[in-house]
């Protein structure tokens, strides 16, 4: 299979090793305008995506769901955009291991196995994922509109800058979008792993101490009190 | 609960029932579904939350809306009544009438309108490939001004990792901001020393 002009421009990005599609625009149109740009891809049945936040939403996400990514200070508005902005993707798919090493492509809702990947002996598994990232990096307002069987990438200006990481693992994906395009979290100074006591409405020195005391006299440890 | 409970919640609690009061529920509805295309309510959200602290701080106590709009309270022994003084036009409560693209049945959708585009002086290197893109029919201009030539340029930037970049054929100083993500915002993944081995495949011909 190979991307092409016919009808108009499209791009495939497969796996050498097993011949996988993992992101196509077959049959789709690229559209490239000043205020507006879109492409779409095709995504497997019943595809397993992680990522595109933040927001508030199952891990997987839905089937049929539109990731808005625009940094926005609303409260906790399920499902909708929050403070982060992160327009990168992780997929995994399933594949039945059958005899002459041959596998079969399948969809989350036929995998028979509750304790998938976490099995003491996986070699036993009848199964094996692969994971591949997507990361586009545009700082525009972004669309993701996520259908039954494709994905639209929706921004309001900026360019195209994709980059595919291989995997195959979780972990590898993870490791490779960290470690070339985000970087790694900072390391935390010691006091921010412990409590954080915080309310709102604190209204002066003299309560803020009251709290402090409190918490020592009944000796729960706290690393930091919240004025706000 | 009685109005100045002595108690730090007092101000909280004001402060919640100032929000409910002053926050209609439309204009509410309208920040739950903020999308990209809804940001005229944002400045009234948090005008209106200022003004909400700033008379709960001040009066602490639990002031009564009355029927014509105003509010009538107790300071220092004294009932008072005052109205709302906006530091913004009551108008921009208002705003503008929009619906995001993805909730309006009536919205264009440009896979239908536009034409696309075609590949051209296609080159292969040997960390990649590049080519042209040329629109492949009449702009639709839908959402914007079609971009007529782009510079596709594809990269195997290390073993793991692929990189594909789509840019206007024109670009210079004076249109560079608007494209193109500036390094010391956030950087861009760069090329290895290899990319040997890659098991990835980009195909566009």
């Amino acid at each position: 299979m190979q991307g092409g002009n016919e009808p108009s421009f499209w791009f495939n990005v497969g796996r050498r090793s097993t011949g996988d599609i993992i992101f196509t625009t077959q049959g789709t149109k690229l559209i490239y305008e000043n205020q507006f740009i879109e492409f779409v891809n095709s995504l497997p049945e019943d595809y397993n995506l992680y990522g595109l936040g933040e927001r508030i939403h199952g891990l997987r996400l839905n089937n049929n769901f539109t990731a808005t990514i625009y940094a926005a200070d609303v409260g906790d508005p399920i499902d909708r955009n929050l403070y982060g902005s992160h327009p990168f993707y992780l997929e995994t798919r399933y594949f039945e291991k059958g005899g002459n090493g041959s596998k079969t492509p399948l969809k989350q809702s036929e995998l028979q196995q509750p304790s998938l990947g976490y099995d003491s002996k996986p070699t036993g598994s009848a199964y094996e994922s692969r994971s591949h990232g997507v990361y586009y990096r545009n700082t525009h307002g972004m669309d993701v509109v996520m259908k039954p069987d494709h994905l639209s990438w929706r921004t309001l200006g900026g360019a195209i800058d994709l980059f595919f990481f291989d995997g195959p693992s979780q972990p590898e994906v993870t490791k490779e979008y960290q470690k070339s395009a985000i970087g790694l979290p900072a390391m935390q100074q010691y006091w921010t792993l412990g409590f954080h006591q915080c309310r709102w409405g604190y209204r002066n020195w003299t309560e803020t101490r009251e709290i402090v005391e409190t918490m020592k006299a009944f000796n729960i440890p706290m690393g930091k009190l919240v004025l706000t | 609960m009685a109005p100045n409970a002595g108690a730090a919640d007092s101000t909280a609690e004001s402060y919640k029932r100032f929000k409910s009061q002053w926050m209609p529920g439309d204009v509410q509805a309208a920040l739950d579904w903020f999308s990209t295309a809804i940001m005229s309510r944002s400045s009234f959200l948090q005008a209106s939350t200022l003004l909400s602290s700033f008379l709960a701080l001040t009066s602490g106590q639990t002031p009564i809306s009355s029927s014509d709009g105003g509010w009538s309270t107790t300071l220092a022994g004294t009932p008072t009544s005052f109205r709302s003084v906006f530091t913004l036009p009551a108008s921009a409560d208002q705003g503008v009438d929009q619906i995001p693209n993805i909730y309006d049945p009536e919205a264009v959708n440009a896979q239908d309108v536009c034409p696309g585009y075609k590949a051209s002086g296609l080159e292969q290197g040997d960390r990649g490939l590049s080519a042209t893109l040329t629109l492949a029919g009449a702009a639709c201009n839908v959402y914007g001004t079609d971009i007529e030539e782009l510079d596709l340029k594809v990269e195997y930037q290390s073993k793991g990792r692929l990189a594909v970049s789509i840019v206007p054929k024109h670009l210079d100083a004076s249109n560079q901001s608007q494209w193109i993500v500036p390094e010391d915002l956030i950087p861009r993944p760069q090329a290895e020393d290899s990319s040997e081995g890659t098991d990835l495949k980009f195909d566009c011909k």
